[in-house]
């Protein structure tokens, strides 16, 4: 009888705790301590995506033809604060020599060209998304985010909100690092 | 019989009237409903219907588009999660990994019944069964 009374006390108890490591686990999920969930697209492929370039005279973006080897694609605008606080994270990693690529978001051509003439331009190719179509494509939830590509066209990682140097040094790096040569 | 009055005439004809319109009316319609049951991914306890950030803008301008292409209510919803998952259904489908979800509020009410019953009758045997005619 004592033992049921214990349980009559103690399985509520339990309930509770066991739902809020599950909620707890599920918040830990989330994208770079945003609200954003995990990306729908993530493990999928790089949805074909084709932009003109920001920059008249240089090439736009063509993700098809990005396949073969690894790369960074990310998502900004210069009306977007995070934007800037990230931008160094984004020269630091094309110093790195890798190969970053932007997309170029609902923006003003004029306002992102003089933004990079500016900060520096990380990016070997800008596209411009005028209608934010692509950004659906990429099932973004903001600006700035970032994706990494693998050489199949394959969306490896995926961050949400500005980049920060410690994101570069957990993740990206190591990352693209196997991504450039995965049997090492 | 008598004559309809000329007004009710007039009202059951007004949706040949309208034609184009009234086409364009269940456009809005569709999108509508459509925009009530998916998330806005910024503002995220908002649909897309009542969202004013530009992102559900975006969206509701896509689903439009994709009405007025024709295309299915299934397909436009599908296109969207396959793009932002299930998130974006404010209606978490049906399938294992939400079962608890949907079926624990019913389990807990059947352990409340059954708990419920095996107390009560234990009351009412400690009260010398009353209701049990054999017993009187």
């Amino acid at each position: 009888m004592n033992a049921r009374r214990f349980l009559l006390y103690a399985l509520p108890a339990v309930a509770v705790l066991a739902l809020a490591a599950m909620f707890a686990g599920r918040l830990a999920t989330l994208d770079g301590g945003t609200d954003v969930p995990p990306s729908a697209r993530l493990d999928q492929a790089m949805p074909p995506l084709r932009l003109e370039a920001l920059h008249p005279g240089k090439p736009g973006l063509d993700t098809e033809a990005l396949r073969g080897a690894p790369y960074v694609l990310n998502v900004w605008a210069e009306w977007c604060g995070p934007c800037k606080i990230e931008h160094p994270q984004l020269l630091a990693l094309a110093r790195e020599g890798i190969a970053v690529y932007g997309v170029n978001f609902k923006d003003r051509l004029d306002r992102a060209r003089a933004f990079l003439a500016e900060r520096g331009d990380p990016f070997r190719a800008v596209g411009t998304d005028r209608d934010g179509k692509a950004g659906i494509e990429l099932g973004i939830f903001g600006v700035p985010e970032t994706f990494v590509v693998d050489r199949d066209g394959i969306i490896r990682h995926r961050h949400a909100g500005p980049l920060r140097a410690e994101d570069l040094e957990r993740v990206f790096l190591p990352l693209l690092a196997h991504l450039q040569d995965p049997d090492r | 019989m008598r004559a309809l009055p000329p007004v009710v005439g007039i009202v059951l004809l007004l949706p040949a009237l309208a034609g184009p319109a009234g086409a364009a009316a269940d456009t809005d319609a569709r999108v509508r409903a459509l925009a009530a049951e998916l998330r806005c991914v910024v503002c995220q306890n908002q649909s897309l219907l009542d969202s004013d950030a530009d992102l559900a803008k975006d969206m509701r301008a896509l689903i439009r588009e994709r009405v007025d292409a024709g295309e299915p209510d299934e397909a436009i919803v599908a296109f969207l999660v396959e793009r932002y998952g299930d998130f974006i259904l404010l209606q978490p489908p049906f399938k294992p990994a939400t079962w608890v979800l949907w079926l624990g509020p019913l389990a807990f009410l059947v352990l409340a019944l059954a708990l419920a019953r095996t107390r009560l009758r234990r009351a009412r045997a400690a009260r010398g069964r009353p209701d049990d005619p054999d017993a009187a």
